[in-house]
């Protein structure tokens, strides 16, 4: 699962690193210049994010096995490479992650793209950024007023 | 432009400045594998 952390308002962009092995769902004729795009799709508004992530297509890390993706997320605004969390359309929570090799560094429409990771995403808040805080009731409350109805 | 992709690094595209410094303080020791000082 791709762990994403929501930073709170007035915070830096907050970046996670993700390594996946996807040497061998890339075609042969793949042109790493074109870069990935990513899709991040709520699963509880249906609502996607298209994105092109910076990528390290860099030969230095686990023998070039692996890719790795630097997926920016704030808490105020998006642009092509950085995800906009936490707002009604882009709640926190789980998401549906697909990444496909692109056609070019802006293109932004899966269609007909090789589609090399599908997965699942987890958008979560720093502290401070969370929900507003509460008291609970406690069960063994002493102060239970009792409210009387009449009907006329 | 401060910084330059280490040879052994290719980013795609390439890092714009601001996310380079967000990089640099959030996870500095891979950024030292990344980038270098020009």
């Amino acid at each position: 699962m791709i762990q994403l952390n929501r930073p709170k308002v007035g915070a830096a962009t907050s970046i996670t690193i993700v390594r996946i092995n996807l040497k061998d769902k890339f075609t042969s004729d793949f042109d790493t210049a074109n870069g990935i795009l990513s899709v991040f799709t709520s699963q509880l508004t249906g609502k996607s994010q298209y994105k092109t992530p910076i990528v390290n297509f860099g030969a230095d890390y686990y023998n070039n096995r692996f890719t790795t993706i630097y997926f920016y997320t704030s808490p105020v605004g998006s642009n092509v490479y950085t995800m906009h969390m936490g707002t009604s359309d882009y709640p926190l929570g789980f998401y549906d992650v697909s990444i496909y090799q692109n056609s070019s560094t802006s293109n932004f429409d899966p269609a007909g793209l090789n589609l090399v990771y599908t997965g699942l995403g987890n958008v979560t808040a720093t502290n401070a950024a969370a929900s507003p805080t509460f008291t609970e009731y406690t069960t063994n409350d002493g102060d239970t007023d009792s409210v009387y109805i009449t009907l006329n | 432009m401060t910084w330059k992709t280490k040879e052994g690094s290719k980013l795609i595209p390439e890092m714009p400045e601001e996310l380079i410094e967000v990089f640099k303080e959030q996870y500095p020791e891979e950024f030292e594998k990344v980038f270098d000082k020009i």
